[in-house]
């Protein structure tokens, strides 16, 4: 992640931020900061869990989180649960 | 009198001091317990590690009761044969989300039995879930 450095706490800043894909579209909220991940929830009821690479954050900026894959890829390989 | 009075003052500094140092040291203590969980154990869930570990060290006769989601790769080609192994493993038949994910309920997954899994199936991605108190299946888990 640009501009972040590995530590815990700054990580941990992140809980509760909105995600969103390269072009554009939200794909939840992270939820938890694993050591390797991020968990992002989307949903109210039946949730749907994304279990993101640190390493797939392009940045981060005014309290959104933005990835460097699209929805389909973000869809297709990230969801979990 | 007054003697009286600044030996209370320096009384009540000294354990302001002591208290602070205290928890300062109780803070560091537990950050870097946290800090070496999530470099021993990188792929499990943190809140599940500590879960585990708060109820097998608190609770001596704890069960080891977890419903456990094993997380592979999206790439995995062959979920069913993973299904399979946990089935001959823990003899609990999984269920199979995302097409990636194995969804199961099993007694005894104290921690030594989440790193043997890890070392046999480095495939593993991640490993999530929660642990319960109610050792058997009597109550539905989430």
């Amino acid at each position: 992640m640009e501009g972040e450095s590995n530590e815990t706490s700054s990580w941990q800043g992140l809980v509760n931020k909105p995600v969103y894909s390269s072009d554009g579209q939200e794909v939840g909220i992270v939820s938890a900061i694993q050591p390797l991940h991020l968990v992002v929830s989307f949903g109210p009821i039946t949730t749907d869990k994304y279990l993101i690479p640190k390493s797939s954050i392009k940045n981060v900026e005014r309290g959104i989180v933005y990835l460097k894959e699209n929805t389909k890829f973000v869809g297709d390989n990230y969801r979990f649960e | 009198m007054e003697k009286t009075s600044i030996d209370n003052q320096s009384v009540s500094s000294t354990t302001t001091s002591v208290s602070t140092t205290s928890s300062s040291k109780l803070k560091t203590s537990y950050e870097t317990f946290l800090q070496e969980a999530a470099t021993l154990f990188p792929k499990v869930d943190q809140k599940l590690l500590l879960n585990i570990l708060q109820f097998e060290t608190t609770y001596k006769d704890w069960e080891g009761s977890v419903m456990l989601k094993i997380v592979y790769p999206a790439t995995i080609s062959d979920i069913d044969a993973k299904k399979d192994w946990i089935y001959k493993k823990y003899q609990r038949v999984s269920n199979i989300e995302e097409d990636r994910t194995l969804r199961f309920k099993a007694i005894r997954l104290y921690i030594e039995e989440i790193e043997k899994l890890l070392k046999e199936d480095p495939t593993i991605e991640y490993i999530t879930g929660s642990a319960t108190m109610t050792p058997s299946d009597a109550y539905a888990s989430e």
